[in-house]
């Protein structure tokens, strides 16, 4: 024997701020034999019954804490009204079996109050957009400033995504938001016109939740890109220990690598019992992008691990593009942001572009390297005793 | 923005703030009173009942005096005493000046049927 589902799920397939078409669209299910139950968000629940041609109504909450007053709720129920839900903080919802049951509302300009109140309400609630809006605008700004000066570079940075995805969202919420405004301040217009406004009561219609879901695929997206933005790594020693191969003082570095302690405390230095931290980001131009941060002591080879050793001082930016074209362009881009550097191009037979520039800082000598081989570009900042000059070899090792 | 007050009363608001003058009441009794008053004419839907009420005690037309089990009880207040004044005022003046147009256009039928004979 088949068994009859008992209850029923449903995604709200119409906008929750038309009040007329959502009590369109609750009829039309009671027509099918599906009587709500209750509402979580967009997701309605209704419970299968015997089909019926059944009334319902919303009614404006007033009250903030979402709750209707049994001595209404009475009245109401004495008027052939049950009380089957709240939706949210933004209506109750009711439903009548009696054909003869009066309107709930008979006034159109007193129920024309209830939904100006809504409509208030709906305007606190626009802050939530304008937060978007905001957040937008600085994201413009940032391209504004800073993509229109290295716009590959832009396109490949891990927020990439995460930025196209926010302004579709940011597109999606204020575009709704201002036509929910729309429905509501014409539906209230028309009530204060004195003319009633309800649901269709013969109207055959398809609705389709379509819509509603590939709006929650892009959120799920935002959301999964966004996290993909963090990056994803840990301390150096622990992922050379896994084989990975990348720009690191362990490569450049004549001596052995000590983390770094603070002197008169003895306390782990910045990068904590690691001479530092790789992270892996995420785009879908580029097969690899990484960036490494390292301070640490150099013990030359041969002295004694208490001895003090030189410190040296390394962050490193590399880019493996999905496209050879790409490459060059980003090459290009880190050096034009290093604007204050004068790079010398130094002939490597392991790469294509290799410039070398240094700057005497406070804190010593500075190189600033960035090298190009194939679709492999990577941008080194190092402070230490080695030549980076010579290095072009080793280099090449640590970026297979 | 500054709160929109009440201009202009409805035909459902007049008859709620009527049913205050005489005796306090409860919502069901505000129903019937309309019901018996205006012997079904005005119809008066729990919700459209429940924001007039709201309305009417945000304006301080009514207070809440008394709430007994699932009984709310309200009275009228002076500012709704006035408010129902006036709009008994207004009323009479529409009608009033409805009823002196009535009595121009029998006067003028009148005129100009006796100076055409007939």
């Amino acid at each position: 024997m088949k068994r009859i589902k008992k209850e029923h799920l449903e995604r709200l397939p119409v906008n929750e701020n038309n009040i007329t078409e959502v009590e369109t669209w609750l009829q039309h299910m009671a027509a099918r034999g599906y009587f709500l139950d209750e509402t979580v968000g967009k997701w309605w629940y209704f419970k299968k019954r015997e089909p019926k041609a059944v009334r319902y109504r919303l009614e404006i909450m007033e009250e903030k804490d979402g709750w209707f007053p049994p001595e209404k709720r009475g009245d109401y129920e004495n008027s052939g009204w049950q009380y089957v839900t709240a939706h949210g903080d933004r209506y109750h919802i009711f439903m009548s079996e009696e054909p003869q049951a009066e309107e709930l509302h008979t006034d159109p300009i007193v129920r024309s109050i209830q939904i100006s109140k809504y409509e208030k309400r709906m305007r606190r609630n626009f802050a939530m957009p304008f937060v978007l809006v905001l957040n937008y605008y600085f994201c413009i700004r940032r391209f504004l400033l800073e993509g229109w000066r290295s716009p590959v570079l832009w396109t490949v940075n891990s927020d990439m995504p995460l930025f196209l995805m926010m302004t579709v969202i940011s597109v999606y919420v204020i575009v709704r938001s201002i036509r929910d405004m729309q429905t509501v301040r014409r539906l209230r217009r028309t009530l204060e016109q004195g003319e009633d406004v309800l649901p269709e009561e013969k109207e055959e219609r398809h609705y389709s939740a379509a819509a509603g879901y590939a709006i929650l695929g892009v959120f799920v997206l935002a959301a999964f890109f966004f996290l993909r933005s963090l990056g994803e790594g840990g301390p150096i020693e622990q992922q050379l220990g896994y084989g990975e191969k990348f720009p690191a003082l362990q490569f450049l570095e004549e001596g052995e690598i000590r983390p770094v302690v603070d002197e008169e405390s003895e306390e782990p230095g910045l990068f904590g019992e690691s001479s530092g931290t790789v992270y892996h980001y995420k785009n879908p131009l580029l097969k690899e992008h990484l960036t490494v941060e390292q301070e640490a002591r150099i013990l030359p080879h041969g002295v004694e691990a208490d001895e003090e050793g030189p410190t040296a001082r390394l962050y490193a930016e590399v880019y493996e593009t999905r496209f050879a074209f790409l490459a060059p362009h980003i090459s290009r881009e880190l050096k034009a942001n290093c604007s204050d550097l004068t790079f010398y191009s130094l002939p490597q037979e392991e790469f294509e572009e290799y410039y070398l520039a240094v700057k005497d800082t406070s804190e010593g000598k500075e190189q600033t390297l960035i090298a190009r081989s194939g679709t492999c570009v990577c941008m080194i900042r190092y402070r230490g005793q080695e030549d980076l000059a010579e290095k072009a070899e080793t280099l090449r090792t640590a970026l297979e | 923005m500054a709160k929109k007050t009440l201009e202009l009363l409805t035909e459902s608001m007049f008859y709620v703030l009527m049913s205050f003058r005489e005796s306090v009441r409860c919502g069901t009794e505000i129903a019937e009173f309309v019901s018996n008053k205006t012997k079904g004419r005005v119809k008066l839907g729990p919700g459209t009942l429940y924001t007039i009420l709201g309305k009417f005690e945000e304006e301080h037309f009514i207070r809440e005096i008394q709430v007994e089990g699932r009984k709310r009880t309200y009275e009228i207040t002076e500012k709704g005493r006035q408010a129902y004044e006036g709009e008994v005022n207004r009323l009479r003046a529409c009608l009033a000046d409805a009823e002196s147009e009535g009595r121009y256009e029998a006067d003028k039928k009148r005129t100009f049927g006796e100076a055409s004979g007939q």
